[in-house]
């Protein structure tokens, strides 16, 4: 038993002493993220994982004074590992109205320094009602007098409410509100992903997350999940948010585990507080809200009024400035502010009866996370029934919740060349007048030209790529290339070059046939083939002379010579000559074969 | 040997005769029926003329009205296209897309230079004459080569032929809406299209909403996403059923 108590205080000391050197964090929270001049709130720092640390004893930020309070250490057990960690506290009195960005606190702590978050604090004047904090800033005569109301924690490790912009409001108007849950940061754990509202009377924007921060609340520090919604009444009268529940999964403190009682009754009786934890499961749910509904005033009520609620400014603009006959022009108008949105109808054209004009198409665009703040903008397709030097003008009335009274926001009419269309289609004009007269009417319908009588195809694929085309066309290529084919075979064979190559061949048939030829034609023979060689038919030099310019050996140009001799003598003797012997055949084929090649 | 016709060749030369005969029929019965007012049996009849006939500009024209008059605008928009696709000169059918893209609250787009000529040239008579041109002065080009003695005024007359047949099939390759619009496809669920950046059906990488009646560009396909550009030249992912493809898939 002795040695299982020396291994326990061992490891003991071990987290005691080691655990600290890892995760050093330090974060700072506003005990109110809003207040007014001259009512100071709390600046909290806390340093994890650290025994000591250094911070600056003033913060410099214009229109605050922000001083160093106190310091204190505190040290928590969590299933046997220790965290220490040390707050500072510091006091910031507001000097002057205004939005004041509190940069991020240096804190050295060892060899390290490290940054808190920074900060921002709104200060109202010291007259004006402190604003809801994390929601649309609205003007809203119905807020609570005081404004923000710091939450109730009553030592709970962990509390939620809701936070409405207005506790009294109109059916139909879309009221900001935001979930709050805080949870201690001592405890650890999971969060569901958003809370669960089932009520009735009301619908609910998608939950918009909002990133968790720190908030001091009764000096404890506590963690913030919230989630901001537009909440719309659906009937007047008392309405009631009940409450909305967030699960989660939290380490909460616990009893000392059976069986290790008798260990600490022997170091004094009791475990340290928050020495065990325990993962328990919880609902945490805000608390329920009763608000009070009014019906829309009927009186002073337009008979264009779309629904609107909030307070809203429209702007117009129409493109293009010029356009042909028929072409329609774009009324751009964009509707900007805040209210309900969704719900809202279009503005209403005035004086467009000289124009087609087409239910608009809308398109939103939120600058918060729950669609109340924004722009819309409508876009009006118009085509002109007479030629037009200005569009119509335009009305959008809303109400507003402060005045509880309807505005009308009046665009006086815009400039624009439009010019009406030349023959409007009889499809159109008989929709009109069916809509008008509310009587079907038989429309002559125009019978344009059928598949057959008249201009466009009858296919969808061009006749560029259509297969009988392109056969054709191929057919012709080929038929063209032959044709350019034959036409340079004939041009090549009777160039001098092919008529050459063609001599060429014939004399060394000749030759050829002359080795094996009887000795009587042998001289005919040869000679007849020493001038075709010689192109005597193209050249008008006699041959003699050809074979004196031949570029030859003397021995060939003299065999060549003595053949010519031996044909002169055979032509003009009478009859005497002798057939060349094998030795004078050999010579003779010899030299024509040189002169050939 | 005695010369018989089979009874199923008879049948099929009977089937095969009264194929124009049931695609006219159709083409009556749905005119019938929209001179009653009864234009949603007339848009079946036409779809049906349409289904057994080769299309035509005009019958997607009286198809478009048809569905006009039945207050189904999208589908009207897509019919008053394919009749503009088969004849961009059909200037009914531009009229009454205009003014149906303005009910639909679909922006018209500028007209490019191609539209523009397209509703000047018939494209196909314009590259038979371009293919009949050009082979022609190519023929007289060799004759220019084979007859050394006319070359000069063959060739005067043979190059102008080549040059003008080959501009001319070029010219409706480049403005031919069959070819330059081959690609498209128009948005026709009610509630639109959403555009992606990516393949996926997350909403933070959602670019646009494409109203009922937009016209995108699909440049490629995976899967059942199509890879699309928009008029304005924005790409992105659409869901394949999301979107009918302007040339009827057959």
């Amino acid at each position: 038993m002795q040695r299982l108590s020396q291994i326990f205080v061992t490891a003991f000391a071990f987290l005691f002493f080691v655990a600290p050197v890892f995760a050093q964090e330090a974060t700072a929270g506003l005990s109110s993220p809003a207040t007014a001049v001259g009512q100071p709130v709390e600046i909290v720092v806390t340093v994890r994982d650290a025994r000591s640390a250094d911070v600056p004893q003033t913060l410099a930020v214009p229109g605050l004074r922000i001083e160093l309070l106190g310091r204190s250490t505190r040290f928590e057990m969590n299933n046997f590992k220790i965290n220490s960690s040390l707050t500072y506290t510091y006091s910031v009195l507001p000097q002057q109205a205004g939005d004041f960005d509190i940069p991020a606190i240096p804190v050295r702590s060892g060899d390290k320094t490290l940054q808190t978050n920074p900060l921002r604090l709104s200060v109202a004047d010291a007259k004006a009602p402190v604003p809801q904090q994390g929601l649309p800033n609205m003007p809203s005569p119905q807020m609570p007098a005081g404004g923000a109301q710091a939450p109730r924690s009553n030592g709970l490790p962990y509390f939620g409410e809701l936070v409405l912009s207005k506790k009294k409001a109109y059916v139909g108007e879309a009221i900001p509100a935001e979930f709050r849950y805080y949870f201690n940061s001592t405890i650890g754990g999971e969060v569901g992903e958003r809370p669960n509202l089932v009520g009735e009377g009301f619908t609910v924007q998608k939950l918009a997350n909002v990133p968790k921060r720190e908030q001091i609340v009764n000096g404890e520090n506590y963690i913030v999940f919230a989630f901001q919604t537009a909440i719309t009444p659906a009937k007047s009268g008392p309405l009631e948010i009940p409450p909305a529940k967030l699960e989660a999964r939290l380490q909460l403190p616990g009893g000392v585990p059976a069986g290790l009682d008798d260990f600490f009754r022997q170091f004094g009786g009791v475990a340290p507080p928050g020495m065990f934890t325990n993962m328990q499961e919880v609902g945490i749910e805000t608390s329920p809200t009763s608000l009070d509904i009014s019906p829309l005033p009927k009186q002073g009520r337009p008979d264009d009024f779309c629904g609107a609620i909030g307070k809203f400014k429209m702007e117009a603009s129409v493109s293009p400035k010029k356009a042909g006959p028929g072409d329609p022009v774009t009324l751009r108008v964009v509707v900007s502010g805040q209210g309900n949105f969704e719900a809202m109808g279009a503005p209403v054209l005035v004086g467009a009866d000289e124009w087609r004009s087409y239910p608009p198409s809308e398109k939103f665009q939120p600058s918060d996370s729950i669609n109340y703040v924004g722009e819309k903008t409508y876009e009006f397709l118009l085509v002109a029934r007479s030629d037009q030097q200005q569009t119509p003008g335009i009305h959008f009335t809303y109400l507003d919740p402060e005045s509880g009274k309807y505005e009308t926001l009046t665009q006086n009419p815009l400039p624009v060349q439009a010019r009406a269309g030349q023959s409007p289609t009889p499809a159109g004009e008989a929709a009109e007048n069916s809509v008008k007269d509310s009587v079907p009417a038989p429309v002559a319908t125009p019978v344009p030209a059928l598949p057959g009588q008249a201009g466009g195809a009858s296919r969808w694929t061009s006749i560029l790529v259509h297969p009988a085309f392109l056969v054709v066309n191929a057919a012709l290529g080929v038929i063209w290339l032959l044709a350019l084919s034959a036409l340079l075979i004939t041009r090549h064979a009777s160039s001098p070059a092919g008529l050459r190559r063609k001599r060429i061949q014939r004399v060394q048939n000749s030759l050829a046939a002359l080795e094996s030829c009887p000795g009587a034609e042998f001289t005919s023979r040869a000679v007849a083939c020493l001038l075709a060689a010689l192109d005597t038919e193209s050249r008008p030099l006699n041959a003699v002379a050809l074979v004196a310019g031949l570029a030859v050996d003397s021995e060939t140009k003299s065999a060549l010579e003595g053949l010519l001799a031996r044909e002169e003598e055979l032509k003009y003797s009478a009859g005497g000559i002798v057939a060349p012997d094998s030795e004078a055949r050999r010579r003779f084929i010899s030299a024509l074969k040189k002169i050939v090649v | 040997m005695r010369n018989s016709i089979s009874p199923g060749v008879a049948l099929f030369f009977l089937l095969v005769s009264m194929l124009p005969l049931r695609s006219a029929d159709f083409l009556a019965d749905a005119r019938d029926r929209s001179a009653h007012g009864e234009y949603e049996s007339a848009v079946a009849f036409f779809e049906k003329h349409l289904r057994s006939a080769p299309p035509s500009a005009a019958a997607y024209y009286e198809l478009g009205q048809a569905f006009q008059k039945s207050d189904k605008e999208a589908e009207a928009a897509l019919a008053y296209r394919r009749s503009l696709l088969l004849d961009p000169r059909f200037a009914p059918a531009s009229e009454a897309l205009r003014e149906t893209n303005a009910k639909l609250g679909v922006a018209a787009a500028v007209p490019s230079w191609q539209a523009r000529l397209a509703e000047k040239i018939p494209a196909d008579p314009t590259a038979l004459a371009g293919a009949a041109a050009f082979w022609m002065g190519a023929f007289v080009l060799i004759a220019a080569f084979a007859i050394p003695k006319k070359r000069t005024p063959l060739l005067f007359v043979g190059i102008p032929f080549l040059l003008a047949g080959l501009a001319a099939c070029l010219l409706v390759r480049l403005v031919d809406p069959r070819l330059t619009d081959a690609s498209q496809a128009v948005v026709m669920d009610l509630a639109g299209a959403a555009l992606y950046k990516v393949p996926s059906e997350d909403d933070s990488e959602k670019i646009t909403t494409l109203n009922q009646g937009s016209t995108v560009k699909i440049l490629s396909t995976r899967g059942r996403w199509l890879h699309s550009e928009l008029p304005g030249g924005q790409r992105g992912w659409l869901l394949e059923d999301r979107a009918t493809p302007v040339i009827p898939q057959t």
